[in-house]
């Protein structure tokens, strides 16, 4: 839920042209939210996480990546992993040190209705309005089934996945696994496409989901903090790795056992907590680009060398939408922000319920303003942080915008995006794939003591090149290894 | 791999070949109906059962790692849910229950709207509307902004027959959502329904089905409910040939779509084509024996002399009717009518309407209430129920025909035959049996 979005598409007028010929007015708000499946209108534009920071192969270079349409699981691959071609994936750059963009790379699909479709392709517009196109990694490749398997497999269920474009090739790999019967497909490797003209690095597909929290802890932390304002249940998160567990004093305590033997996460060394997004996919968008194209002319004290950049994610739908006579949707007119995402765990975790919509759809500016200023102080205070962290705090999120900041002189190194001690958010250098930050959000809300939620780190090795993310964790094909020997619930 | 995609391709064409050389009027894909509303051509969606079925096996070895997992349990909820619209298999309702139960167990409500509407929807499904009217009040206070806790709530309220209430709680997800999901064009298309006014349904139902093909990723149950329901409209107006048009862009859609097959085989059996009907509706309850397709089976084979099939068919009815509590809430009222559409049990059918009716006060509640009352002798109640179902003007012709057989009772000929004919106007074959009493009744009179 700390991980969720809540938007609205709110469409007031209808304009019926014709039966079958019409356009809708679309003052947007926002769409919804992740954790009501099957009620939600507007998964595609669901942002979930934003990252920024400098390639630690070349810090002259950023990268910028956008997950979107969370929770996706391997075998709902061919349903649910296309980017929407009515929508605007917009990177909002912030080069002047406040908290209005300057800056923009949108990026666009071609449309992608449907599971059997051509590819997608992707249409990127750098800020001096050059643009190229990208190929779209959202297909599975085939699936070439060893003669021995054969016999196994059951031709009336055989799926789809192995049916679409894309090279055969066999799977008995080391890759991400379902479970531990199964041999997956192996992924193939994440397509990047480099505009000669400009230098710029461009991928999007299906990745498996970089972010890692133990989301049922965090609900769990949040509500402590709403039932005991001032003194919410930090223990929570113990609880939930098995520390204090089963000790019958805490109403959070499980039954799992004692720590590490409770600890059932897939990756290794994640640690004892639990990772909610352990094992799922979503959509990914990731740009590189040259530094010197989002730098700006430093305007303020606090970018007196014009080092400091800042991004905000948005996705966007046009206010006019046309059912065609062929009944294909298409959008026209002004551009309204759905969703957008800055820092992690904002609006999730302070942002209280019947505002959050109204958050996903505001502006960076707005939040200068000061529009959400007291929501997020009441839930400071309700989570126990004192005047000088909710000052630091709002410092962050809310004074400047809620805006991810990368101070382009903080060097970042290290494997799978960077790790080194010195960068990452704590250093004003942006935030990275390996950044534990909902440790760093719960310690900041803690006053500066430890508060973490175990789960240290994603369970895959990223990517050591751009972009980093690691790859969609794919499906066994059915036939080969697919006993199913799982009871129902 | 090449060779694959084309037999596969040859596969689903032949499927569909075959699916149309067997409807009983061998018609072609319909691109519009009568009501010249243009409805998009039919075509093949992927298989659902597969991926369904994959994800949940995912989510519950996810679950069992971390039972606490409430947006695994979410997931796994909507999952469920979903294989149930699929199949009409209710095993999976009860998993839906423990599931998002579980999920709130974990995290409470106020941090998992997820979660309580996974519950409401399973109420819902479960025909427990009270309980899903609440859950859906409490959802639309946690999520004020959001138009799919108005849907949910003005879903139950039209079950329960608080209409005016319902009717404002959709046009909030007009006001939300606007008029351009198939979310709120279906309900819109049901309010529609039941004023009367079948042409606007059909609209409705045309924009909801242009609406959810527009999704990235178009639900394939969906899309095939939604033509099913341009189906049935067009059914419950008479156009039997459209009808089948829908029914058969259905099954293009979704092969052995369950409410597809046997409304193909009502309409045989309204285009007069008995074996035709006959077939579609053993069809049917091998795939879901359900108590409604089973008893019109039953009918069926009456109607063709087949009284030792058509026993049997009646004995199932109420076995599976009886079978379990859940079953009995589900089928308490098609039990109802069934007792009174053949002359058994008739108090049975009466006390069971009433109940029914006790909470749950929407116009076929009335309708059944009515029906069962006059079967077994209680005619001034039967008289009131039917003014209470006939309320809101919709055009059915078995509220017609029911308010006919009622005015009959109470000597009233002039009203009789006036409700008779507005049936046999509006939908002649409404139904094998009842509509060939009442064809008897207006020829004899």
């Amino acid at each position: 839920m700390l991980y969720a979005k809540n938007k609205k598409l709110s469409l007031v007028a209808v304009m019926m042209l014709a039966i079958f010929t019409f356009q809708i007015i679309v003052p947007i708000k926002a769409s919804d939210h992740i954790d009501g499946p099957q009620l939600a209108h507007d998964h595609a534009s669901d942002i979930n996480d934003m990252y920024f920071f400098l390639d630690p192969n070349d810090n002259s270079r950023v990268v910028m990546i956008m997950t979107i349409n969370p929770f996706l699981i391997s075998s709902e691959i061919i349903g649910q992993a296309i980017f929407d071609h009515n929508l605007r994936y917009r990177f909002e750059i912030e080069n002047t040190g406040d908290a209005r963009p300057d800056r923009f790379i949108d990026v666009r699909f071609t449309r992608g209705v449907g599971r059997e479709t051509a590819p997608q392709t992707a249409m990127v517009t750098l800020p001096d309005g050059r643009r190229f196109d990208a190929a779209v990694n959202t297909s599975i490749p085939n699936v070439e089934i060893p003669n021995s398997d054969i016999a196994n497999i059951d031709a009336s269920r055989f799926d789809i996945n192995a049916l679409v474009n894309g090279e055969n090739f066999l799977a008995r790999t080391n890759v991400p696994s379902q479970g531990d019967d199964v041999d997956d497909i192996e992924p193939p490797d994440l397509p990047v496409t480099t505009d000669a003209t400009t230098g710029v690095s461009f991928f999007a597909g299906i990745t498996e989901d970089p972010f890692f929290l133990d989301n049922t802890a965090a609900n769990r932390f949040v509500l402590s903090s709403i039932r005991n304002p001032g003194n919410p249940n930090r223990n929570i998160f113990r609880n939930r790795a098995g520390f204090n567990a089963p000790d019958g004093s805490s109403p959070d305590a499980d039954n799992q056992g004692p720590a590490p033997l409770q600890a059932r996460n897939q990756g290794v060394n994640q640690g004892p907590g639990r990772d909610t997004y352990a094992g799922f996919n979503t959509l990914t968008i990731a740009v590189s680009v040259p530094a010197v194209m989002l730098r700006g002319l430093p305007r303020t004290f606090r970018n007196r060398f014009g080092s400091e950049i800042g991004l905000n994610g948005v996705t966007q739908r046009q206010r006019i939408q046309t059912v065609r006579e062929d009944g294909q949707v298409s959008g026209s007119g002004e551009w309204v922000t759905v969703d957008r995402e800055g820092n992690p765990l904002v609006n999730n975790g302070l942002i209280p319920a019947p505002r959050k919509d109204e958050y996903n759809g505001a502006r960076t500016v707005d939040d200068e303003s000061g529009r959400f200023r007291t929501d997020l102080i009441i839930s400071l205070k309700n989570f126990g942080t004192n005047d000088e962290f909710t000052e630091r705090i709002l410092n962050m999120i809310q004074v400047r915008g809620d805006i991810i900041r990368l101070n382009l002189r903080v060097p970042n190194s290290g494997s799978g995006g960077g790790n080194n001690a010195d960068g990452g958010p704590a250093n004003m250098g942006g935030r990275r794939l390996r950044d534990d930050v909902a440790d760093a959000t719960f310690t900041l809300i803690n006053n500066g003591m430890p508060l973490g939620d175990f789960v240290d780190r994603n369970e895959f090795l990223f990517g050591d090149r751009f972009p980093f993310v690691a790859p969609q964790i794919m499906p066994n094909p059915n036939g080969i290894n697919s006993v199913d020997d799982r009871t129902r619930l | 791999m090449r060779k694959s995609k084309n037999k596969t391709a040859l596969f689903v064409f032949l499927m569909c070949a075959a699916l149309l050389a067997n409807a009983c009027g061998g018609v072609q894909s319909a691109t519009s109906n009568p009501a010249g509303i243009a409805v998009p051509p039919a075509a093949p969606i992927s298989p659902d059962e597969n991926i369904t079925v994959k994800t949940i096996r995912f989510l519950e070895d996810k679950v069992k790692r971390d039972p606490e997992d409430f947006s695994a349990n979410n997931k796994l909820a909507g999952q469920y849910l979903q294989r149930l619209r699929e199949t009409g298999d209710f095993q999976y309702l009860d998993l839906t229950f423990r599931a998002a139960r579980a999920s709130l167990a974990s995290v409470p409500e106020v941090r998992n709207p997820g979660g309580l509407a996974a519950l409401a929807q399973a109420e819902f499904a479960a025909h427990d509307f009270a309980n899903a009217r609440d859950h859906a009040v409490r959802l639309t206070e946690i999520e004020p902004g959001k138009s799919y806790p108005q849907g949910m709530l003005g879903d139950a309220l039209l079950e329960l027959g608080e209409y005016d209430k319902a009717k404002a709680t959709f046009y909030k997800i007009a006001k939300l959502d606007g008029a351009v999901s198939h979310y709120s064009e279906t309900r819109m298309a049901r309010l529609a329904q039941l004023r009367g006014d079948n042409t606007e349904a059909q609209k409705h139902f045309a924009n909801a089905l242009v609406f959810a093909l527009n999704q990235t990723a178009p639900p394939r149950e969906t899309v095939a409910w939604l033509r099913w329901q341009l189906g049935e409209t067009a059914f419950s107006v008479g156009d039997y040939e459209t009808a089948e048009k829908h029914y058969l862009d259905t099954l293009v859609t979704f092969p052995d779509y369950y409410r597809a097959i046997a409304s193909l085989g009502r309409v045989c059996a309204a285009l007069g084509d008995s074996p035709g009907a006959i077939e579609q509706y053993e069809k049917v309850v091998r795939i879901l024996p359900d108590p409604t397709y089973i008893a019109a089976l039953g009918d069926l084979y009456k109607l063709a002399g087949r009284e030792g099939d058509a026993k049997k068919q009646y004995e199932l009815v109420e076995q599976i009717g009886r079978l379990s509590e859940l079953n009995g809430e589900l089928y308490n009222r098609q039990l109802a009518l069934f007792y009174a559409d053949h002359d058994i049990k008739l108090e049975e059918a009466y006390r069971l309407a009433a109940k029914e009716y006790e909470a749950r006060k929407d116009i076929y509640g009335a309708d059944a209430l009515a029906w069962t009352a006059l079967k077994a002798g209680k005619l001034n109640e039967a008289k009131a129920a039917i003014k209470d179902a006939l309320r809101l003007n919709t055009e059915d012709a078995k509220l017609f025909y029911h308010a006919g057989m009622i005015a009959r009772a109470g000597g009233d000929e002039a009203a009789a035959r006036q409700f008779l004919q507005r049936a046999f106007k509006l939908n002649p074959q409404f139904d094998p049996l009842q509509s060939a009493i009442a064809k008897t009744l207006l020829e004899n009179r």
